[in-house]
C-alpha cells in the first residue's frame, strides 16, 4: 500500500536529532540559570551575612564606644581584645526609654577628677546625665562564637555570630592620647557563610569620651 | 494497490496532533522558568534588603550628625553675625526656658529655642541603589533652671545649648520588610509604617519605610581666657632674670605674689598654684623651637601643637605636663562695626586730654554704655577714669579704631564697682612711668577675697586689616588682653612688677623681670568667640532588653 503525496513526512514527530539538540540547549539553558542562581543567591547570602551579622556586630561596639565615657579592654599580651568595658551616661531614666534632661556641676575640690590624657585643661563644670558620677556599665564578650552585648544586669544579647575573635587598636596608651579605637573582627565558616569571611575593620571616634570631663 | 486517503484528513489530524505537545512542552518550559525567576527574585530581594537597611541606617547617622554640625556652625556664626547666623531657621526667642517632655525619647525640649529642617538639597543626596536622600531636623533649646545644664548661677552669655538632631533615610521599597534577626531589629529600629518615637504614621511618597536616628549633643561658649598665654604662634620668655608664670585661685587663696609660700596652701592666703599654663597652636617641624624657655619658671603645663619646647637655661623650668598635639582656634570676638549696641555710641575725644576724663560705667551689673573714640593717647596728668555709676557692676565698652597708647604717666582708673571694655582696631602700649604711676589702676576688688578684680579691664583686639598690629606691656597690670592676630612684641616689665590675669595673641615675646600670675576663675570669663561640644550622646536603646528586664 503506498499513501500518496509526501504529506505524512511533512507532518511527522520530531526527529531524534531535533530532540537531541532542543534537549542539549534546554540542558545548557537550565545550567546556566542554574548557575546563575546559584551564584547570585550566594552573592546576595554573603550580602547579607555582612550586613545582618559581621556589619551588626561592628555596629553595635561603634554605637556603644562612641557614646562611652569610659572603657576598659582586656590585655592579652601586647593586644586589646575582649571582654571590653565600657561605662555610658546614665542617659534614660529607670524606664530605660526616656530620656534625662543634662545638668551641669560646678568641679570643686571635693569632686574633682584627674584631667583626662587628651585634655588640656582642667575642667571647669562637668556636664551629666543624672546623679554626677553615675554610669551604666556595657560589656561585650565572646561565647561559643557569638559576640554578646549585656547592659547592667539586664540580659545579654547576641549582636553577632561566627565570630572567632575580636581585636581593638592601636594601644592603649595612643587610644588614651587620642580616642580612635580601630575594632578588628574576624570570623569562622558557619551554616550561613560556608566560606571564612575576611576580616572585618572599622575605626571609631570615641566622641563621648573625647568631649566630656568626668571619667 | 493505491489507496487515495483525502490528504488534507489526514495532514490535519497529525498536525493538530504535534502542535498540541509542542505548545504544552513550551509552555511547561516557560513556567518552569518562570517559576525558577521568580524563586530567585524573591530569594535575592529579601537578602538584598538587609544591607539596604544597614546602609539607610548608617546615613541616618550621619545625617543627625550633620545636623549637629550645622547647629554648631549657627551658633558659632551668632557670635560675629548676631541674628544673621539664623536665617532659614524657625526662632522662638520668647520661650527660651523649655521644659522636660513626658514622652520616651522625645525631645526633653518641647519648645526649642531654634529649629531647622534641612532637606535633602542640604544634606548628602546622592544616585544609584537603595536609599538616595537623607534629611534631618535639628532643634537647639536652652534648658535653665535647678539640675539642668544652665544653672541660676550661668549668666545668660555663658548658657549652653542642648542640640538634639534627628537624621532620616528612607528605606527602599524592595527593602520594605523587618529583619529576621532580632538584634538588627533591635539596633536599626526601622520605621517601616510608624515612627517608633512619635508613634505617627511613616507616610512617605513612593512608599518608603524610614529609619531615623538621634543626636543629643550639649554645646558650650569656648572663652578666651584659659590659660596664662594662650597663643598662635611661637612664645618666647627669655633674655630676663627670676621670671615667673604661675596662678591663684581667688576664691580660695586670695593672692599677692610671695615666693615663700608653699603652693596651693588653701590655709595660707597667698600661696600660688601651678596652673600658671602656657599654650601654643604652633607647629614646626625638624625640631624647631615653638616655646622657648631663659631664666623664667613655669609653675603649670606648656601645650604645643608640633615642634619642641626648648628649656633653654638650668635655671628654667616647667612644673607640668609637655602636651603635644595642642589647638585651639583663636577667633575674634564680636567687632564693634558688627555689633548693633554700638550703632550710637557716646562720643569722646582721648587724644591728649590734658586732664581727667570721667566716664560712667552701666548702672547696673549687666548693663553697659557705649563709646566710640578714634584713638586713645594718654600722657602724664592724663586720666581716663572709669566711674562706678548707679548701684555698681556695670560695664563702660569703649571702642577705640585707632591706637590705644598709654605712657609717660598716662593712666588709665578703673573705680571698684565699674569694668571697662576695650575694642582697640590698632596697636596696644600699656607702659609705666614708674612704680607710682602704672599705666593701668585698677582698684576693683572681689568681693570675696579683696584681691584685685583683673575681670574689671578686658581689652580686645579687633582687627579690620590684615595689617601687622603689635601689644606692648611694660607696666603692673591686672587686666585680660585678648588679640589673636596682635603680636605681642614686648612684655617687659621691671622687677617687682606683675601681671594678674590671662594675655592671648597672635605671637608673643617676654623680658626682663615679667610675673605672670593666671587668675584661674577666668577659665570661664570673657566674651565668647566660639563654641565647642562637652556631651555627644546617640538616643538608643535596646527595646528588647528592657522590656526583658520588666516583670
Amino acid at each position: 500500500m503506498k499513501i500518496a503525496g509526501n504529506r505524512a513526512d511533512a507532518v511527522r514527530a520530531f526527529s531524534l536529532a531535533e530532540v537531541m539538540i532542543a534537549a542539549t540547549l534546554f540542558s545548557l539553558i537550565m545550567a546556566a540559570v542554574y548557575g546563575s542562581t546559584t551564584g547570585l543567591i550566594n552573592s546576595m547570602t554573603a550580602s547579607e551575612n555582612y550586613s545582618v551579622t559581621q556589619l551588626q556586630a561592628m555596629d553595635y561596639l561603634s554605637l556603644d564606644l562612641r557614646r562611652a565615657t569610659g572603657f576598659s579592654f582586656t590585655n592579652s599580651g601586647t593586644t586589646l581584645t575582649l571582654p571590653l568595658d565600657l561605662t555610658l551616661p546614665t542617659f534614660y531614666e529607670s524606664d530605660g526609654r526616656k530620656v534625662r534632661v543634662p545638668q551641669r556641676t560646678l568641679v570643686t575640690t571635693s569632686n574633682k577628677k584627674d584631667k583626662k590624657k587628651h585634655k588640656v585643661f582642667n575642667a571647669r563644670y562637668y556636664f551629666h546625665y543624672g546623679t554626677l558620677g553615675a554610669t551604666v556599665a556595657v560589656r561585650y564578650y565572646l561565647q561559643n562564637g557569638n559576640l554578646y552585648r549585656k547592659e547592667g544586669s539586664l540580659p545579654a544579647r547576641i549582636v553577632g555570630t561566627g565570630v572567632a575573635g575580636v581585636t581593638f587598636g592601636p594601644d592603649a596608651t595612643a587610644i588614651a592620647a587620642d580616642p580612635v579605637v580601630t575594632a578588628t573582627m574576624t570570623f569562622t565558616a558557619t551554616k550561613r557563610a560556608k566560606a571564612v569571611p575576611p576580616p572585618l575593620s572599622g575605626t571609631t571616634f570615641m566622641r563621648q569620651y573625647y568631649y566630656s570631663d568626668y571619667n | 494497490m493505491t489507496l487515495n486517503f483525502p490528504s488534507s484528513d489526514i495532514h490535519c489530524r497529525m498536525n493538530s496532533k504535534n502542535a498540541g505537545s509542542a505548545l504544552v512542552t513550551t509552555i511547561l518550559t516557560v513556567a518552569l522558568l518562570c517559576l525558577i525567576g521568580g524563586t530567585l527574585l524573591s530569594l535575592t530581594s529579601s537578602k538584598q534588603s538587609g544591607p539596604f537597611q544597614a546602609a539607610s541606617w548608617h546615613e541616618a547617622g550621619s545625617a543627625a550628625e550633620g545636623g549637629v554640625e550645622i547647629a554648631l556652625n549657627a551658633l558659632r556664626r551668632s557670635i560675629t553675625e548676631g541674628n544673621a547666623a539664623w536665617d532659614g531657621w524657625t526662632l522662638n526667642t520668647s520661650s527660651p526656658t523649655p521644659t522636660p517632655s513626658a514622652s520616651p525619647s522625645a525631645s526633653p525640649s518641647p519648645t526649642p529655642f531654634a529649629k531647622k529642617y534641612i532637606t535633602e538639597s542640604e544634606l548628602l543626596s546622592h544616585q544609584g541603589e537603595g536609599n538616595k536622600t537623607v534629611r534631618a531636623i535639628v532643634e537647639i533649646s536652652i534648658p535653665t533652671g535647678l539640675n539642668t545644664i544652665n544653672p541660676s548661677s550661668i549668666p545668660p552669655n555663658r548658657y549652653a545649648y542642648l542640640i538634639r538632631s534627628t537624621g532620616y533615610a528612607n528605606i527602599p521599597v524592595g527593602a520594605r520588610r523587618l529583619p529576621q534577626n532580632k538584634a538588627d531589629l533591635a539596633l536599626r529600629k526601622l520605621n517601616l509604617f510608624r515612627d517608633f518615637r512619635t508613634g505617627a504614621a511613616v507616610n512617605i511618597d513612593g512608599g518608603y519605610g524610614q529609619v531615623s536616628r538621634v543626636v543629643e549633643a550639649i554645646a558650650t561658649p569656648v572663652t578666651p581666657f584659659p590659660a596664662a598665654i594662650l597663643s598662635k604662634d611661637t612664645i618666647e620668655i627669655k633674655s630676663g632674670s627670676g621670671m615667673i608664670v604661675d596662678s591663684y585661685d581667688p576664691t580660695v587663696t586670695p593672692y599677692k605674689y610671695d615666693a615663700s609660700k608653699a603652693f596651693g596652701d588653701v590655709s595660707n592666703p597667698g600661696a600660688h598654684r601651678q596652673n600658671g599654663n602656657i599654650a601654643t597652636n604652633a607647629k614646626k617641624k625638624n625640631n624647631g623651637d615653638v616655646v622657648r624657655l631663659e631664666n623664667v619658671k613655669v609653675y603649670g603645663l606648656v601645650a604645643k601643637g608640633e615642634g619642641v619646647v626648648n628649656i633653654k637655661t638650668a635655671n628654667a623650668s616647667v612644673s607640668g605636663e609637655i602636651i603635644d598635639g595642642f589647638y585651639r582656634e583663636l577667633k575674634p570676638v564680636q567687632s564693634p562695626r558688627n555689633n548693633t549696641s554700638f550703632s550710637t555710641p557716646t562720643s569722646l575725644s582721648l587724644n591728649r586730654p590734658k586732664g581727667t576724663v570721667n566716664v560712667n560705667a552701666g548702672s547696673a551689673a549687666g548693663s553697659s554704655l557705649y563709646y566710640k573714640t578714634d584713638k586713645i593717647h594718654l600722657h602724664d596728668k592724663d586720666v581716663l577714669k572709669i566711674k562706678k555709676n548707679g548701684s555698681g557692676g556695670g560695664t563702660a565698652e569703649i571702642w577705640v579704631t585707632g591706637d590705644v597708647v598709654i605712657h609717660n604717666g598716662g593712666r588709665i582708673e578703673v573705680e571698684n564697682g565699674a569694668n571697662v571694655v576695650f575694642y582697640f582696631e590698632k596697636n596696644l602700649t600699656l607702659q609705666e612711668k614708674d612704680a607710682n604711676k602704672p599705666a593701668v589702676k585698677n582698684e576693683a576688688v572681689y568681693a570675696t577675697g579683696g584681691f584685685t578684680d583683673p575681670t574689671a579691664v578686658q581689652f580686645y583686639g579687633v582687627v579690620p586689616d590684615r595689617k601687622k598690629k603689635q601689644v606692648k606691656v611694660k607696666t603692673n597690670f591686672s587686666g585680660l588682653i585678648y588679640a589673636p592676630d596682635h603680636e605681642f612684641e614686648e612684655i617687659k616689665l621691671k622687677s617687682g612688677r606683675h601681671i594678674y590675669g590671662s594675655l592671648a595673641g597672635r605671637k608673643f615675646k617676654i623680658e626682663g623681670n615679667t610675673q605672670i600670675h593666671y587668675d584661674e576663675s577666668l577659665q570661664d570669663f570673657g566674651k565668647p568667640f566660639d563654641y565647642t561640644l562637652e556631651s555627644w550622646q546617640e538616643d538608643w536603646f535596646d527595646p528588647n532588653v528592657r522590656t526583658a528586664s520588666t516583670p
